[in-house]
């Protein structure tokens, strides 16, 4: 199930919007780590010319998959046994919403999480992706990824160092 | 020695007569502390010793109280907010500080000195700006940072580890049998409802309710959208594990108050119903603060514990001797050497508890209502708070018809004030000297940086600085205080409050600037831990001391600094101190006549182990109004005003609330000149208020503050036929009828202008002359002899004979 | 002699009805004298006496085969030969008009005892939330239907469990509510009672004034049908899946064995030695507490009969002692639990099975709830729970088959030549010493004479062993008798206490002839008897040494029954009596009883808990299946278990009793297929291929639990279900002149039936 989930604009790796960690999430402690991890793919997208418009990045056990729309990108991350599948349709979900109430005000954010409001609505759509066997998503799962193809997996290997490294 | 005694008492007249009318006490000089206004940071001297050794011998604390959050005074500005955008904000590239005033900019703009530590660091081209021909900065003027001693900086990303976390309030009742039958639970349900409008934070606010008696209740609230024309009835789930507590289902306990509001309130309306029946005689305290640390665990938030029990069963739990009462409970002990034993917390529980709860941004605040006789152990729970910067009210003897207003107002004002939340603080000082001893509600991460999941803007701190070896080389010595928090509305900010004053080499500056009120402060937070440790003769030896040896000091400083500052005594006096510290010998013997220290049996035997411990996580937050109103009480007639007071004019104003009143002239804290049968007076002894009714005030005067009374309350409570003094303490609470001119909507506003200034629980109480509580009363008469402490005259002769000696010896 | 027909008298069937009068020549004669006894069978016109029986001091009940001296009011116990005076209600008694327990053929017969009556029985529903939406949804429907179903008076209660266990409290009005524990926790039997608040203690719950109008303790959470049906509805209703997160890879952190504990903690603090079923409906394996089968990871999978074996399963002892130590409490309650697992995946049914075998419970198993074999049983189940004069006409008696008595026990009582050496069945030894218990010989649970029966409904049957003790050359006269009497007591549903009594007596023989002891042999109950020995001599054997026995005993038992010279197979020959022995003997070796190794350890459980519940008919079909023929020319008409009654033109309908199968012949295949049955045409072609149906069916719903349902057609993969069954008298193995003659074949290596006996016959004459 997406993890967690961050909304960030694509110019400055701007954090726009962010979905908080909740009281039963299975690795909760562990997560710190990946959102910094996260947050380096997104500077890295931030920093690149013409990123993939739309990618799975491959960490281990957990994975990355993200969206880039209209300069803002949304990044979840889920179990690599997470179905993609649901993971794209969760984030087309969001980035549809996102655009229709925020869109116009991304160029002029001046703050990190100037739209925080947001994480109430992922924070819902996250319950309905929770879990692979309910029937909506049985469903989701039975028809087929229309953009197979145009997706990629990468495997995205950061130095070792990087998550044994405290910030200061 | 006859002229020592005539010379002391003169002393004595023209001092106390200063001391009245202190309800805001200012600063020494507000100027010297400008551009930071006191009420959110003010030091203990107004010019600051260049070294260690002059340091040494000035015998009174140097330091600050710092109230970051504190709500200016209505017609100050607002504390500026500044985006610093691409920029980042800007500090010091070595010691951190945050650019200030008192920045230095060189090299034409493209460097800046720290004022703290020296350090040349540079300007972000984002921030760059030309400077004039004095070096100043062409855009100083329309940049807050560099003008205000007070800003908030929006923080960017790097100064978040996750998102601002929503306020998120989490409610954990007691509905045991023991709170039922002192009245509290039904308070406590109705004033969650009635606070429910004004809970801080916007549709991102979160909420949840745990009940507890024996057992743990957690509750499944119900979205409103996601069941349109479902039920939204709540389902409890109860963890009857009090040893091993879990939380029981995944979803719905913690909700979004928009969501599930109409679901929260089908819960409140049946809650009380639910356990009306209950036998239940509880006790599953540390369980029912576990349940909630799990449920906050994640995101941070409050946890406001609601109780009337002791921790009697499962985790937490007292231990045996704890349980079975003995001297915790025994009204002996108050006063006595054996009574810091008992302020200890009885098990460690609750401290590691709230250790971790302050790495998961949680606070928990205490409101303990207990029934008559009931003996709480208060002080094994206080860490909760105390180390998670939470609140902690205290209402002892509960009884609805006194309490629920405090109740309500109390948690209205905690949901509702300016908040700040999963912050950290740290003040960084002038370079060779450190803060030490950090006084307050929090828990140290490290050697200077305070963790606060939670403060506010009643909170306030306590500090002292210590010289290191080397002499301080600047020509001010600077002080910043820096708290990054997120505010309710989900912003990240670092709230900065920069102090600057002059660095002196002679001992008389420090006398001369002193400030009496942040000096009156910290030497009662320094005596309030010393207490604990010590026993009570020599804390109060020691206080007696700093005072006879600061008098000696200065004193001995001899006639250069007599002859450079002017001073009110009679130079032949040896009670001489310069006029910011004349007061200072009046508010120690407060110090020493306060229940803090008090060992007289009267006011030990007012007092259980419960109000000590509550008393000292007060002094915790005290600020300085309430410190000086606490050692030295302002008393001011309410009725007849005219005859009193003719010349009413030597009053101030006090704004608080909606009232801006003008106050009579105070009066002395002595009996002789107070407690006179045809008046009301009331008596702000900082943390109560109390008004004392004179057996022969004018019926006229009662009839009107009761024939005045608003709808408002009076459905509450009802009417209770005679005139109670709890009935006319609510009658004094009283929303005004506007256009009133009466002595008794005069009075009203008066009190309610003082209440306005205090903290938010501060409870109202009526005496009538010859009630038994009248004792309390005479206790704050601190000029006055008592049955075994000095009149004000006396302390100061045993004073005087102090200082001769060892001016002699010397 | 006519077996079937005396079981329908007394309940019972004997593997030898005329016994040798020595225990030497008892032991020669291999089969054990054994009796499959069906304690609560529905007899017609059973007696039920409104009077307690009269007792001997010996603990045998009046019956026919006492003789009583009407004169001097005394009657002689046939078991132990006190005489007993008849007590003073009997004062009228004469030849002529004799009391109901002494009418010769009232061997069987009820009495009402005189204690006052239990409450209603208790169900507790102990539920898996961690199933999907929709099977949750199919589940909640029936258990709303069982809700209409029960008696109102029945009391009922709710757990439910995935991550946690929450039991529901249906005394609430305020709110759902309910008790949570911990599923991870391993509860001891007080710390249940206490974290449930069944502990009434003074301080806790103190005075109970009428003002009070909420129930405590146990009440909180049991209620009877009547009272809490809204509370429950609604509770049902809103019930979801468990809704913890779970990671993708993930199984939900189901934790079964921590409910059932919980359940029978809640039980056992507060309905001891009242009736109660617990109802236990699981739809995966546990992943989470004490009964935990398998990791949460979905890589792991649920252990096997290889993995056991090879002692790769790291958390089957430790279930296994769970889920024994569960069955001990609730056993000591009296109580009985149920088991639906409905999964595709184990749901750890074999370390459960003492849970459902010691305490008379049934396991229904199938796929998922939406299964027919689900639905079906439940529904049985909850019509048979109806009191019995709720019940309409005979056609509905049938059907309940589950109509249960509980808190039962059976106590045998023997003659003085005969002890009893142990018994096999859905129930657990009271360890009760006695002079009939056998000192020597011990078969399944045995050193007892009484068993406890925690539910006992009208089709369970129980195996029982007796060993001949009197001595060898000692004769018995001609009119001596050997006596059994089986003492049956239970809770009725209706509350009132019953004790059921079949007293049964058999002639005895000369030890040498063999004749005549050959001449009583039932070898259908016979070869129950043996296989339930050899099932329960799986618990602690090696399969391969109870093949081997089984063979070992059948050589025996052959050589000495036969006709034959010696070392000449082909002068072999079988009585009639024994004829069909050796078959049911091949065929119990090939079945999943031993054969485990084409079955999860769950089916195995599954399919062992049955043959030692039903009866002997049943428990032969579950042996040997039947099969029968449908044709266009004749009637249907059963064949040979044996692959050459496949024929392309027939359709066979075989009866596992687990499962049913219609195999359509690859010609009738095609027509079916070409729809030829659907043209008017050929009206008669639609009839031939819907009686097989009809019979399926019929035989279907007769059934508790309801069987399996498979159609297939010759040369399909679901054929595999009948071929697995029938002797492979045809295999790959064959020759080619065989080949050319079948019509199918088995890939096997497993030696025919032919073969089998060929080896038999050449064993037998042997071994001397
Ligand atoms: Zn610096
Ligand atoms: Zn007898």
């Amino acid at each position: 199930m997406p993890k967690f989930t961050l909304i960030s604009r694509q110019s400055d790796a701007l954090p726009l919007a962010e979905s908080m960690i909740e009281e039963n999430e299975p690795y909760g402690d562990e997560l710190g780590d990946y959102k910094k991890q996260a947050k380096t793919i997104v500077r890295q997208l931030s920093k690149s010319v013409s990123p993939e418009s739309m990618m799975t990045i491959d960490c281990g056990y957990f994975v990355y998959h993200y969206i880039l729309v209209d300069g803002v990108i949304y990044l979840t991350f889920t179990e690599k046994a997470y179905p993609r599948r649901l993971a794209f349709d969760f984030l087309d979900e969001i980035s549809k919403e996102f655009r229709t109430i925020y869109g116009s005000q991304v160029a002029t954010a001046t703050r990190p999480y100037e739209f925080i409001r947001f994480d109430s609505f992922l924070q819902k759509t996250k319950k309905l992706y929770e879990n692979t066997r309910t029937q909506r998503n049985i469903t989701k799962l039975q028809q087929e990824l229309k953009d197979e193809k145009n997706s990629r997996i990468s495997h995205f290997f950061l130095p070792d160092s990087y998550l044994n490294r405290k910030d200061t | 020695n006859q002229t020592g005694s005539q010379n002391v008492t003169a002393s004595a007249e023209s001092t106390v007569n200063a001391a009245v009318n202190n309800f805001l006490p200012a600063a020494c000089s507000e100027e010297v502390f400008k551009p930071v206004h006191p009420c959110f940071m003010r030091m203990s001297v107004g010019m600051f010793p260049n070294a260690p050794t002059l340091r040494s011998k000035f015998p009174l604390p140097v330091g600050a109280v710092v109230q970051p959050l504190a709500e200016p005074p209505a017609g100050e500005q607002s504390v500026p907010v500044v985006n610093f955008g691409k920029a980042g904000i800007i500090r010091c590239r070595r010691c951190r500080a945050y650019i200030n005033y008192l920045s230095m900019f060189v090299d034409s703009g493209r460097k800046f000195r720290c004022n703290f530590c020296g350090f040349l660091s540079d300007v972000p081209s984002d921030y760059y700006c030309p400077l004039d021909n004095a070096g100043r900065r062409l855009d100083a003027n329309e940049r807050p940072e560099l003008t205000c001693g007070s800003v908030d900086f929006v923080a960017p990303s790097e100064y978040m580890v996750r998102p601002p976390m929503p306020p998120t309030y989490l409610f954990v009742i007691d509905v045991s049998s023991s709170s039922i039958s002192c009245g509290a639970l039904s308070c406590f349900i109705s004033s969650i409802r009635q606070s429910l409008d004004f809970l801080l934070g916007d549709d991102r606010t979160r909420i949840g309710v745990i009940t507890f008696d024996s057992t743990v209740h957690f509750y499944g609230l119900k979205s409103s959208s996601e069941n349109p024309n479902g039920k939204l009835d709540p389902f409890m789930a109860v963890v009857s594990d009090v040893d091993d507590v879990f939380l029981p289902i995944p979803h719905g306990c913690l909700v979004k108050l928009q969501d599930c509001r109409e679901s929260l309130e089908i819960l409140l309306d049946r809650l009380e119903n639910m356990f009306s029946m209950s036998k239940d005689s509880g006790g599953a305290v540390g369980a029912a603060v576990s349940a909630g640390f799990l449920l906050l665990q994640t995101c941070g938030g409050r946890l406001v514990l609601m109780t009337s029990s002791r921790p009697t069963l499962g985790v937490g739990a007292l231990s045996k001797s704890a349980l079975e009462g003995g001297e915790r409970c025994s009204p002996n002990i108050v006063g006595t050497d054996k009574e810091r034993q008992y302020l200890e917390p009885d098990n460690t529980f609750y401290k590691k508890t709230a250790v971790n709860m302050s790495r998961a941004q949680i606070s928990c605040d205490i409101l303990l209502c207990s029934g008559t006789n009931a003996y709480s152990d208060l002080a094994t729970i206080t860490p909760l708070a105390k180390y998670t910067g939470g609140e902690i009210l205290y209402l002892t003897r509960f009884e609805p018809s006194k309490d629920y207003i405090v109740l309500i107002r109390s948690l209205r004002r905690m949901v509702s004030r300016e908040t700040a939340w999963e912050g950290v603080m740290r003040i960084r000082c002038t370079r060779s000297v450190k803060c030490h001893g950090f006084l307050g509600r929090f828990f140290m991460r490290s050697t200077d940086l305070l963790t606060l999941p939670n403060t506010d803007a009643d909170k306030t701190y306590g500090v002292e600085f210590v010289l290191e070896d080397n002499d301080i080389r600047t020509e001010a010595f600077a002080a910043q205080c820096a708290v990054l928090y997120t505010a309710s509305g989900g912003e990240r900010r670092v709230r900065i409050h920069t102090i600057a004053i002059p660095v002196t080499k002679n001992m008389a500056d420090l006398f001369c600037y002193a400030d009496i009120g942040s000096m009156t402060n910290l030497t009662l937070r320094i005596c309030a831990d010393a207490v604990l440790n010590k026993n009570f003769e020599t804390v109060r030896k020691d206080v007696t001391d700093s005072l006879v040896q600061a008098l000696v000091k200065y004193q001995q400083g001899g006639s250069q600094m007599q002859s450079q500052y002017s001073t009110v005594s009679n130079l032949n006096s040896q009670l001489v101190l310069p006029e910011p510290l004349r007061l200072f010998p009046l508010y120690i013997q407060g110090v020493l006549k306060s229940p803090l220290l008090s060992r007289e049996a009267g006011v030990a035997a007012s007092m259980l182990l419960d109000d000590k411990s509550f008393l000292h996580s007060l002094i915790d937050i005290f600020s300085v109004t309430l410190s000086s109103a606490y050692v030295y009480p302002n008393i001011v007639p309410l009725f007849p005003l005219d005859e009193e007071s003719n010349a009413s004019q030597i009053g101030f104003f006090v704004s608080g609330g909606p009232l801006s009143v003008q106050l009579p002239e105070g009066l002395r804290a002595s009996a002789a000149h107070v407690l006179h049968s045809h008046r009301v007076v009331l008596i702000d002894e900082g943390i109560l208020l109390w008004i004392w009714f004179g057996s022969s005030v004018k019926p006229s005067f009662v009839q009107e503050l009761v024939a005045e009374t608003s709808e408002e309350i009076a459905p509450i409570f009802g009417n209770t036929g005679s005139i109670s003094p709890q009935y006319l303490a609510r009658a004094f609470l009283c929303i005004p009828k506007p256009g009133y001119t009466s002595s008794a909507s005069r009075a009203r506003a008066i009190v309610q202008s003082i209440l306005a200034c205090r903290l938010p629980w501060t409870p109202l109480r009526v005496v009538f002359q010859g009630d038994p509580l009248e004792a309390r009363i005479l206790s704050l008469m601190v000029e006055d002899r008592t049955v075994s402490q000095p009149s004000y005259i006396e302390f100061l002769s045993s004073v005087q004979r102090q200082v001769q000696a060892r001016l002699t010896n010397s | 002699m006519d077996f079937v027909q005396a079981e329908e008298i007394d309940g019972a069937r004997w593997s030898w009805h005329i016994w040798p009068s020595s225990k030497i020549e008892a032991q020669r004669c291999v089969v054990p004298f054994g009796c499959l006894y069906t304690p609560l069978k529905d007899i017609p016109n059973l007696p039920v006496l409104p009077y307690p029986p009269v007792k001997c001091k010996c603990g045998c009940v009046l019956n026919p085969y006492c003789s009583v001296d009407f004169h001097a009011k005394l009657w002689v116990c046939p078991f132990c030969l006190q005489r007993n005076p008849l007590p003073p209600q009997y004062a009228e008694i004469s030849e002529t008009r004799l009391p109901g327990e002494l009418i010769p053929n009232f061997t069987t017969i009820e009495y009402v005892l005189s204690r006052p009556p239990a409450p209603p029985p208790v169900f507790l529903f102990v539920i898996d939330t961690c199933i999907n939406e929709d099977e949750l949804q199919v589940l909640k429907e029936y258990l709303l239907k069982a809700l209409q179903l029960l008696p109102p008076e029945a009391i009922v209660g709710l757990v439910t469990f995935g991550q946690n266990v929450h039991v529901h409290e249906l005394g609430y009005q305020d709110c759902p509510k309910s008790y949570v524990l911990k599923g991870s926790k391993d509860y001891t039997p007080v710390q249940i009672k206490e974290l449930l608040g069944l502990a009434v203690s003074p301080t806790r719950l103190s005075g109970t004034s009428s003002s009070v109008n909420r129930p405590q303790g146990a009440a909180r959470f049991l209620q009877p049908v009547s009272e809490c049906e809204f509370i429950f509805t609604d509770i049902i209703e809103d019930l979801g899946r468990d809704n913890w997160p779970v990671p993708a890879d993930q199984r939900p952190k189901r934790c079964t064995g921590t409910a059932l504990s919980i359940a029978v903690g809640l039980l056992e603090a507060s309905y001891a030695d009242y009736g109660a079923r617990i109802q236990l409906f699981v739809g995966g394996p546990a992943v989470e507490g004490p009964g935990k089968i398998v990791q949460a990871e979905l890589g792991d999978t649920v252990r096997s009969h290889m993995d056991i074996d090879k002692d790769n399963a790291p958390f089957y002892s430790k279930a296994l002692k769970h889920y024994e130590s569960v069955t001990l409490r609730a056993v000591n309650a009296g109580h009985t639990i149920d088991v639906y697992g409905c999964s595709l995946d184990q749901v750890g049914l074999f370390e459960m099975k003492s849970c459902v075998e010691r305490t008379g419970g049934f396991f229904v198993q199938a796929e998922s709830f939406h299964h027919l074999m689900f639905k079906r049983s439940f529904e049985a189940f909850f019509r048979g729970t109806q009191a019995e004069n709720n019940k309409s006409g005979e056609e509905q008696s049938k059907k309940m088959g589950l109509r249960s008595g509980f808190q039962g026990s059976l106590e045998v009582l023997t003659s003085r030549e005969l002890k009893v050496s142990g018994a096999i069945g859905p129930m657990t030894s009271l360890k009760k010493q006695s002079n009939c218990v056998s000192r020597d010989v011990e078969i399944g649970m045995g050193g007892t004479c009484a068993w406890k029966m925690c539910a006992v409904d009208p089709g369970v049957t129980v195996a029982v062993y007796f060993e001949i003790v009197h001595p060898h050359g000692t004769p018995i006269s001609e009119n001596q008798f050997r006596y059994v009497q089986f003492v049956t007591q239970y809770q009725h549903i209706s509350g009132q206490y019953r004790m059921r009594v079949s007293t049964m007596a058999g002639r005895w023989t000369d030890p040498t002839n063999l004749v005549d002891i050959a001449s009583g042999f039932d070898q259908e109950a016979a070869a129950v008897l043996m296989a339930r020995m050899a099932v329960y001599k799986t618990e602690n054997e090696e399969a391969f040494d109870i093949l081997r026995w089984l063979d070992r005993m059948l050589i025996r038992l052959c050589s000495k029954f036969a006709e034959y010279q010696k070392e000449a197979p082909e002068t072999f020959r079988l009585s009639p009596q024994f004829s069909l022995y050796p078959q049911f003997m091949y065929n119990l070796r090939r079945s999943q009883f031993l054969q485990v190794f084409n079955s999860s350890p769950d089916e195995t459980a599954y399919y062992r808990s049955y043959l030692n519940r039903e009866n002997t008919l049943n428990g032969l079909l579950m042996i040997q299946p039947s099969l029968i023929a449908f044709t266009l020319e004749s009637p249907p008409s059963p064949v040979l278990l044996d692959v050459a009654s496949i024929a392309p033109d027939r359709i066979l309908l075989l009866d596992t009793f687990f499962y049913v199968i219609i195999y359509y012949g690859a010609t009738v295949a095609h027509w079916k297929k070409a729809g030829y049955h659907l043209d008017p045409q050929y009206a008669h072609l639609k009839t031939f291929l819907e009686a097989p149906k009809i019979e399926a069916h019929a035989i279907a719903d007769e059934r508790f639990p309801y069987p399996r349902y498979i159609e297939a057609d010759q040369g399909s993969s679901q054929g595999r279900f009948l071929l697995a069954k029938l002797n492979p008298s045809v295999t790959h193995n064959s020759s080619p002149n065989d080949l050319s003659m079948a019509s199918d074949l088995i890939f096997t290596d497993d030696v025919s039936l032919q073969v089998f006996m060929e080896h038999l016959k050449k064993l037998a004459v042997s071994n001397q």
